[in-house]
């Protein structure tokens, strides 16, 4: 055994050692406990209250155990080509991740070396920013602007080492978007120089026609990326998948980052059979507008300010501290996501999730905010 | 803390007397090269000299020490590093070596010696265990005159919050006079000069309102008090309540812009919390709890009670805190009233064998009359240790002596009856600011007090 202390001072590269690990939330028998409540409503994580799409529950309820002593297809093959046939482009333009999280580590992994940058906004979803700086790369950050991406403020934020920007359409967590005339000017004045990242994680749950679907652009645009997930609007956030679209070129690079064999088959087989499920996208979309109608007109009753925009979920802003919020909605069996972290000190963040959720959620809220006046 | 130097010169040596002009020599010109007067340097090379002595007789013979000076901008600093497996754990002990009923030993210890001619004395265990003495004298900066000065005119409505320049920075701490509270302005804020150079160091960071005219509204400062922990001072809006142009909500208004630009800049970082010692009346107090308060003595007026506040920056996972049963009172209510998720583990003494000898690291702070003990060792002469201790201090004039208990490291509540048969009362949790929760004990007197709000 060896009893040389190791090194870390010299092993550990700098970014590093300056980097804080995500710490997430404990398993919901642990958080019982710990906060003494009982049921506990988990409105933190935008997961679909629906659950997924029946065709994909199938397959879970009927996946045969010999199953899982196989591998998976290590590129996803049927997916990418039901990606393909959906979308109309060829298979090879779709690669299939471990969960979004992991294309985009993917991407950037592909474009950047010592010394480059990425571009997003300040109050965006953290991992575009976190992946950056834990891999060396600096991430170059833009305020929003009236809570909404701000296109000048990026195009002036790029230098030279920038290699990709960043832009979550519609924004987690503040639900604004960019329409197809905003994306088309950005995307023309930046002009192919870099590649543009579009994350539309929450695409599937915008109503509003002007809304652009980024996957009809990539055959305009050769520089752009398109992220999409099947945790969100198709409930398999368990399951860990998510996938990138990108013209021939670009995916062919970021295919010598990809880890293959990632996606498990379960994962694979039940995203297969959610893809072309749009009654589940309209009883979603219909429960999200319902649940939406019942809140706002409470947080308005309470004085509240809040940020509802696209996707399932809610900004509210509190007249206290948001980790303090977190902890007596905890105790009272809710669980909402505080947003000091994502930079809005005092917000928080509600999921809509199931009727029952949202009204132990409303109840808490009033009694919260009743304590504290 | 040192926080990025800018410069460093290393030195590893025996812990040989015959060395001693070589570590003189290297402290002397090493920190008049880093910028230190004459006469601070001079401190810091006396103080390295006494350090050094007092190893030598302390350390296994042939052990190698490392001392290395480092420029801090604002300040040199001087550290020495050496294996534990080379000296007794004792020796972390100030009151190792002395006899603490004979005054005269007092000016024989070596370590009492240096502390009283730095600014900073800190004697603890680095990352990688080894034993670490740090030093650290800081340059002589010329005091604020802005007392003498006619306020300057506030800052409008368009206003925006910016990192200041050095100038701007210096208008903002002077001008923060006219309109502050002494009590409520950090000693710092009286050395403009000092602030810029910590600023410029890495250790502070600044904000400022600038209206479109360029006139300056404001400020706040923040620095890692620890890995873990921000604090900050402000913000301070420079206007009182006859200005007229300036209305309440305005003022309201910069102060939550200056307090938000703060939390967005540590937002994703490893902050677990932001905590603001000495609130001004200008805080938007609607972003903190009320930890608790700690005593302030001064050298001849009451003592002032001080109220703590406290943001959490993250989202509480929750965890376990080991007590001694004296201090569960006092945790169980504190944690009920914080609504913080604790499991509390009680610990006792079931007669297993212990250490003979306690250690304890100790933290000076001589501009505040404070210091701070941490336990490196629990031991069976716990009680006597911290008694000892507390002689010490009390002939040093040292009035704010605290202890500070990491809830997370079970082996450290063995210290909970020396602590309560010495006078420590428990005065702020602070979540997460260890392992665990850090509990802050302040040795208290039964005198009458002050508050300040």
């Amino acid at each position: 055994m060896s009893t040389t202390a190791i090194p870390l001072k010299d092993l550990v590269p700098e970014y590093i050692k300056h980097f804080e690990a995500y710490i997430p939330s404990k398993p919901d028998d642990e958080l019982k406990k710990l906060y003494g409540c009982d049921p506990l409503y988990r409105l933190n994580n935008n997961e679909n209250p629906l659950g997924p799409p029946p065709a994909a529950g199938a397959v879970l309820e009927h996946f045969e155990t010999r199953k899982a002593a196989i591998y998976p297809s290590g590129d996803a093959y049927h997916l990418r080509q039901a990606l393909a046939e959906k979308f109309d482009m060829n298979p090879d333009q779709f690669l299939i991740g471990n969960g979004a999280n992991e294309v985009i580590a993917f991407v950037i992994k592909a474009f950047c070396q010592e010394g480059d940058n990425i571009v997003t906004a300040d109050k965006t979803f953290a991992v575009y920013e976190w992946i950056a700086e834990f891999s060396g790369f600096s991430a170059r950050l833009t305020p929003l602007s009236d809570f909404g991406f701000d296109a000048e403020a990026m195009l002036e934020a790029i230098n030279e080492r920038t290699k990709i920007l960043f832009i979550c359409n519609p924004n987690n967590p503040t639900g604004t978007y960019w329409n197809r005339e905003q994306l088309i000017n950005f995307m023309d004045q930046v002009d192919g120089r870099q590649i543009v990242v579009i994350d539309e994680a929450y695409c599937e749950f915008v109503e509003n026609e002007d809304f652009p679907d980024a996957m009809e652009l990539l055959h305009q645009y050769p520089n752009l990326v398109v992220f999409r997930t099947f945790s969100k609007m198709y409930a398999l956030a368990g399951l860990r998948i998510g996938y990138l679209a990108g013209s021939l070129e670009v995916v062919d690079i970021i295919r010598r980052t990809c880890v293959v064999y990632s996606v498990n088959t379960l994962a694979q087989s039940a995203a297969l059979k959610a893809l072309n499920d749009d009654q589940h996208i309209q009883r979603t979309r219909d429960h999200i507008r319902q649940e939406k109608a019942r809140l706002l007109p409470l947080l308005e009753k309470l004085g509240l300010k809040y940020q509802s925009g696209e996707g399932c979920f809610v900004m509210i802003h509190l007249p206290m501290s948001d980790t303090l919020a977190y902890r007596k909605l905890m105790a009272k069996g809710v669980m909402i996501r505080s947003m000091t972290g994502f930079r809005f000190p005092n917000w928080i963040r509600v999921s809509i999730g199931s009727t029952k959720a949202m009204t132990a959620f409303a109840q808490a809220l009033t009694e919260l905010i009743e304590q504290q006046s | 803390m040192i926080n990025q130097p800018q410069r460093q010169a290393r030195l590893t040596i025996k812990d040989d007397l015959a060395f001693l002009p070589t570590v003189q020599t290297f402290v002397e010109k090493t920190a008049l090269a880093f910028g230190l007067g004459q006469t601070e340097a001079l401190a810091l090379t006396l103080a390295g000299e006494e350090i050094f002595n007092y190893l030598c007789t302390q350390v296994k013979p042939e052990a190698e020490i490392e001392i290395s000076c480092y420029n801090g901008g604002y300040y040199a600093a001087l550290e020495f590093i050496l294996p534990i497996r080379n000296l007794a754990m004792r020796t972390f002990n100030l009151t190792a070596t002395i006899n603490i009923d004979d005054e005269n030993s007092l000016d024989e210890m070596g370590l009492l010696l240096a502390s009283r001619m730095v600014d900073h004395l800190q004697i603890g265990q680095n990352d990688n265990g080894r034993l670490q003495l740090l030093l650290r004298k800081e340059k002589s900066y010329p005091k604020t005159t802005a007392t003498n000065r006619a306020p300057s005119k506030p800052a409008t409505k368009n206003f925006s919050i910016i990192t200041p320049e050095a100038e701007e920075l210096k208008f903002f701490i002077s001008e923060s006079h006219h309109y502050t509270s002494p009590e409520l302005l950090p000693q710092e804020f009286s050395y403009p000069g000092k602030i810029v150079d910590m600023v410029k160091a890495g250790d502070y960071q600044a904000a400022i309102v600038r209206d479109s005219t360029g006139r300056i509204g404001g400020g706040i400062i923040w620095y890692w008090s620890s890995t873990k922990m921000v604090e900050c001072y402000g913000p301070f809006i420079l206007a009182d309540d006859t200005t007229p142009s300036i209305s309440p909500e305005l003022r309201q208004t910069m102060a939550e812009a200056l307090l938000e630009y703060c939390l967005n800049a540590i937002a994703r970082s490893p902050a677990v919390g932001l905590l603001n010692r000495s609130p001004s009346p200008d805080l938007p107090q609607h972003h903190f709890e009320t930890l608790g308060t700690v005593l302030e003595y001064h050298n001849t007026s009451l003592p002032t009670e001080r109220p703590s506040l406290f943001r959490q920056m993250q989202e509480d996972p929750g965890a376990v805190t080991w007590t001694d049963p004296n201090f569960e009172p006092f945790l169980r209510s504190e944690y009920q009233r914080l609504t913080l998720p604790r499991e509390i583990r009680l610990t006792s003494d079931s007669g297993e064998n212990r250490a003979d000898f306690s250690v304890l690291a100790s933290e000076f702070d001589r501009a505040r009359h404070k210091v701070t003990l941490r336990p490196l060792w629990a031991g069976n002469d716990m009680e006597k240790n911290i008694a000892d201790h507390l002689t010490l201090f009390t002939r040093e004039g040292l009035d704010n002596i605290f202890f500070i208990i990491d809830l997370g490291q079970s082996w450290q509540a063995a210290f909970g009856p020396a602590l309560r048969e010495n006078s420590f009362t428990p005065r702020l949790l602070l979540p997460h600011g260890g392992k665990g929760d850090l509990l802050i004990l302040q040795k208290t007197e039964p005198k009458k007090t002050e508050s300040v709000s």
